[in-house]
C-alpha cells in the first residue's frame, strides 16, 4: 500500500462532482425532460498534503460544506474519483467504507445539533471509538455460519422456534468475545483522557451537551473526531457559531492539537481572518468550481481572480475612511441548477469578456509562482489589480450611515 | 501519543470508573423522578393515582376475594338500592353491588387499555420508523414505505369510530373481538406520528455526525433515531390507554358486544350499555361506572403530561437541581441546520 509515504498526498480529487437531482413535475416526466440537478461541486480537482490545513472559501452556496462532506463521504460523489492515501475510495461502501471512516473525521458546523440531545459526554465523544473499535463482526466467524445455517435449515420459523432458540444461544456462547472498545469502562477511560486535550474538564463525562456553552459543544464535537486517532479532520466551519473570543481559543487548540498530532486540517470557512490565522493552502471556490489555489499568504496578499479579489474587498477593515465604501461586484450568486456555460462569475465580473460567456476558463498555474493556479481568462492582464482598487467611493443615504 | 486515547488497540479493562453503584443510581432516579413531578403537583397525582389503579387491579385479578361480593352476583342486598354504606354504589334490579363490578372490570379495562395502546404503539411504531428512516428515493424502501403509507392513509380516511363499530359487528362478540376491531383502527395513528418525528430526526446533524463516525444504520436507528422519538411517543402512548379506554367502551356500549350480565368479563363500557335503559330510576347503575371511566382515563392524561416534563434531559436537570418550574421545553432541538452565516468579521489575536 502507498499510506505513509509522503510524496503521496493524503487526499486527491479528480474532476470531483455532486450533482443533486431534482425532482422532475409529472408534466416533466411525460414530455420526457431531462432531469436537472444542482450542481454543487463541478469538476473539483485538488490535493490536500500530509500535515496541512488546506481552507477553503467562498460564499454561502458556493460548495464548501458540501465538497467536504464528499471528502468525508457523506455524500456519494456523482462522479470523479477521490482518491485518500492513494487509495480510490470513490466507491468505497459497506463495512470497508465504515471502517475507513476512521481515518476521516469531521467536525460539523453547528455545535449544537450535532451532538445528541439525549445522550451524555462520555457516550458522544466515545461514539466513534464504539463504533470503530467496539463492534462485534456481524454473524461471521464459523459462529455465525453455523447460526445461520441452522436457521436456514429449519425452514419455517414458527414450527421450529426451538431449535430457532437453540441456535441462537448456540451462537451467543460461540461468538468472538465483544472487543475491549465495546466496554463502557474502556470508552469512558478513554474520553476522560482526551477531553483536557480539547480544553474540556475530565470530571464532566456524565454532563450533556445542553449543559455545555458553544465553544464547549464545539470542543465536544471535536474531540469526537479525534478520538479514533483520524489523519485528515474536515472543519466544516468550525467557529462560525461562536463568540470573537471563543473562536480564537478554538482556532489555538486547533493548531496545537494539529502540531501535536501531525493532523491534516481541511478547514471549510467564509471568515478570511481565520484562513489567515491558520491555513497553509487556500482554495476558493465559486458555484460549485476551483477557481483559485494557492498558499494562503500569497492568495491573501495578491488575488488574481476577480471573485477572490471581491471576497477580500468584502472584508471590514477598521479604517475611519473606508465606512462609506461598498465593493462593485453586484448581483446574486446565481442559479446553481444546470448553470450556463462559460466562466460562472460573467455575470457578476467587472472585467466580462466576451470569451468568458463562451466557455470555461481552465485552472492554470501563474506565472511566477509554482504553486498557485487561478481560473481566469484574463489573469495575466488583471492580476496585478489590488482589491481596494474593486471599492468605490459611495456617498451613503443618511439612513444608512447610522451605526 | 503516549497519553494518547488507545485508539488502534485500546487497552483491555481499565479499573472500575467513579459510577456510582447501581443501587445508588436507582434511588437518585427515584429521587429525581419525584423532584420533577413535584414541581406538578397534577401531574404527581396523576402519577399517584395510575399507581394506585395499577396496585389495585393486580389486587383484584390475583385474589377477587378482596371484592365485597363476587363479580355479578345477585341478590347480594336490597334491589334497586341506592347507595348505602353496605353498598356504596348501590345496587341493581336484581340485587348486584355496582361496587363489586366496577372493582371488577378495573384488570379487565386496563389491560384492554394497555394492550391496544401497546399493539398499535409496536405495530405503528415500527411501521412508521420504516416508512420515515428507510425512504431513499428509488429503493426498496421508498416502495415499503409508499405501500404503508397509502395504507394507513386508507385506514385513516374513515372515521375511526364508525370503523370500529363496523368491524365488531363483523367479528362478532367477544373481548377479542372489539379489542382486535379497535386495533385495526388504532395502529395508523401511530404510524403518522412516528413518522412525522423520524422525518424531523433523521436529518439532525447528530445523525450524519453518527454515521461520519461510522456507527451501522441499525444501530444508528435504535440509538439515535428511536431514542429521541420516544420522548413524544410514551407521552402519547399514555394518554393514548386512558383515550383507548373510552373507545373501547363506547364500542362495547353501542354495539353490545360484551353483554354483561351473562357474560363474564364485566366492563365498564358495557355495563353502563347494559344500565342504560334503568339509568332514568338507578342513576348510580351508569353514573359510577362513568366515573370510573373518568377517574382512570384523568390519571392516565396527567401521567402524560408529567412524563413529557420528566422524559427530556433539558428539562429534568434544571427543575431536579432549582426545584422549581420551568416553562416546557421548545418542541426538540431546533430544525434549522444552518444557521445564517454572520459577516466575516472575528480578528483573530
Amino acid at each position: 500500500m502507498a499510506a505513509s509515504e509522503p510524496s503521496v498526498p493524503l487526499v486527491e480529487t479528480v474532476h470531483l462532482r455532486m450533482w443533486f437531482p431534482l425532482p422532475r413535475s409529472l408534466r416533466e416526466q411525460l414530455r420526457h425532460r431531462p432531469r436537472r440537478s444542482i450542481h454543487a461541486v463541478d469538476d473539483v480537482s485538488l490535493t490536500i498534503r500530509r500535515g496541512e490545513t488546506l481552507a477553503l472559501i467562498g460564499e454561502s452556496g458556493s460548495g464548501k460544506t458540501t465538497f467536504g462532506w464528499v471528502v468525508a463521504r457523506l455524500h456519494d460523489p456523482t462522479g470523479g474519483t477521490l482518491r485518500f492515501d492513494g487509495e480510490d475510495v470513490t466507491r468505497l461502501s459497506g463495512e470497508s467504507l465504515r471502517l475507513w471512516r476512521r481515518r476521516v473525521q469531521i467536525v460539523f458546523q453547528d455545535p449544537v445539533g450535532s451532538l445528541d440531545p439525549r445522550l451524555k459526554v462520555w457516550q458522544i465523544v466515545g461514539e466513534p471509538l464504539r463504533a470503530q473499535f467496539g463492534e462485534r463482526p456481524p454473524l461471521v466467524g464459523p459462529a455465525g455460519r453455523r447460526f445461520v445455517r441452522r436457521v436456514v435449515r429449519s425452514r419455517s420459523v414458527l414450527r421450529p422456534l426451538g431449535e430457532l432458540w437453540r441456535a441462537a444461544v448456540a451462537y451467543m456462547r460461540e461468538r468472538p468475545p465483544a472487543p475491549p472498545g465495546a466496554h463502557a469502562a474502556t470508552v469512558r477511560e478513554a474520553v476522560r483522557r482526551l477531553l483536557p486535550e480539547v480544553g474540556l474538564p475530565a470530571d464532566c463525562l456524565d454532563q450533556y451537551p445542553h449543559e455545555f456553552s458553544g465553544g464547549g459543544r464545539q470542543r465536544l464535537s471535536l474531540a469526537r473526531a479525534l478520538i479514533v486517532n483520524p489523519s485528515l479532520v474536515v472543519l466544516d466551519e468550525p467557529t462560525s457559531a461562536l463568540d470573537v473570543s471563543v473562536q480564537a481559543q478554538v482556532l489555538n487548540r486547533l493548531v496545537e492539537l494539529q502540531r501535536e498530532r501531525g493532523l491534516t486540517y481541511l478547514l471549510i470557512t467564509h471568515n478570511v481572518a481565520v484562513v489567515r490565522y491558520i491555513a497553509d493552502r487556500v482554495a476558493v471556490l465559486y458555484l460549485g468550481q476551483l477557481i483559485e489555489l494557492g498558499p494562503a499568504a500569497e492568495v491573501l496578499a495578491h488575488p488574481i481572480h476577480p471573485y477572490t479579489k471581491a471576497l477580500l474587498a468584502a472584508v471590514p477593515v477598521p479604517d475611519v475612511k473606508r465606512r462609506h465604501t461598498r465593493y462593485r461586484i453586484r448581483g446574486d450568486v446565481p442559479s446553481l441548477i444546470d448553470p450556463a456555460p462559460g466562466c460562472r462569475f460573467a455575470p457578476r465580473c467587472p472585467f466580462v469578456e466576451a470569451r468568458c460567456r463562451a466557455s470555461d476558463p481552465p485552472l492554470e498555474a501563474v506565472r511566477g509562482s509554482d504553486e498557485r493556479r487561478v481560473a481566469c481568462w484574463r489573469a495575466a492582464e488583471i492580476g496585478s489589480v489590488a482589491p481596494s482598487e474593486l471599492l468605490e467611493m459611495v456617498r451613503e443615504p443618511a439612513r444608512a450611515s447610522a451605526p | 501519543m503516549g497519553t494518547r486515547p488507545a485508539a488502534e488497540s485500546p487497552r483491555p479493562v481499565v479499573p472500575p470508573t467513579s459510577r456510582p453503584s447501581p443501587w445508588r443510581r436507582a434511588g437518585r432516579g427515584a429521587r429525581t423522578v419525584y423532584r420533577v413531578l413535584r414541581t406538578n403537583p397534577l401531574s404527581l397525582a396523576g402519577f399517584i393515582l395510575v399507581v394506585l389503579l395499577a396496585v389495585a387491579a393486580v389486587v383484584i385479578y390475583v385474589d377477587p376475594g378482596v371484592l365485597p361480593y363476587p363479580a355479578l352476583a345477585i341478590f347480594t342486598g336490597p334491589p334497586k338500592s341506592a347507595p348505602t354504606w353496605g353498598h356504596p354504589f348501590g345496587t341493581d334490579e336484581l340485587g348486584r353491588d355496582i361496587f363489586s363490578n366496577v372493582l371488577a372490570a378495573l384488570p379487565v379495562d386496563l389491560a384492554i387499555g394497555v394492550t391496544i395502546s401497546g399493539a398499535a404503539l409496536l405495530i405503528g411504531g415500527s411501521l412508521g420508523l420504516l416508512a420515515g428512516y428507510y425512504n431513499r428515493p428509488r429503493s426498496a424502501g421508498a416502495v415499503a414505505s409508499t405501500v404503508i403509507l397509502r395504507l394507513t392513509d386508507l385506514f385513516l380516511s374513515f372515521p375511526s369510530l364508525i370503523l370500529a363499530l363496523a368491524f365488531t359487528v363483523a367479528l362478532g362478540r367477544g373481548v377479542v373481538q372489539v379489542v382486535v376491531a379497535v386495533l385495526i383502527t388504532w395502529w395508523p395513528y401511530y404510524v403518522r406520528l412516528v413518522r412525522g418525528e423520524v422525518l424531523a430526526v433523521k436529518n439532525q446533524p447528530y445523525i450524519y455526525a453518527a454515521r461520519a463516525a461510522g456507527v451501522r444504520e441499525g444501530r444508528i436507528v435504535l440509538r439515535h433515531v428511536l431514542r429521541n422519538v420516544l420522548e413524544p411517543l410514551v407521552v402519547y402512548f399514555t394518554l393514548d390507554i386512558g383515550t383507548v379506554i373510552v373507545t373501547f367502551s363506547t364500542v362495547a356500549f353501542v354495539t353490545g358486544a360484551l353483554p354483561y350480565p351473562t357474560a363474564p368479563p364485566v366492563e365498564w363500557g358495557s355495563m353502563i350499555a347494559t344500565y342504560y335503559d334503568v339509568a332514568a330510576s338507578l342513576p348510580w347503575t351508569v353514573v359510577f361506572p362513568g366515573l370510573a371511566i373518568l377517574v382512570t382515563v384523568l390519571s392516565f392524561s396527567l401521567l402524560g403530561d408529567g412524563l413529557r416534563d420528566l422524559l427530556d434531559p433539558r428539562s429534568r436537570r434544571v427543575i431536579a437541581q432549582t426545584g422549581a418550574s420551568v416553562p416546557p421545553p421548545t418542541a426538540g432541538p431546533a430544525r434549522d441546520d444552518r444557521p445564517v452565516a454572520p459577516p466575516a468579521t472575528g480578528a483573530p489575536p
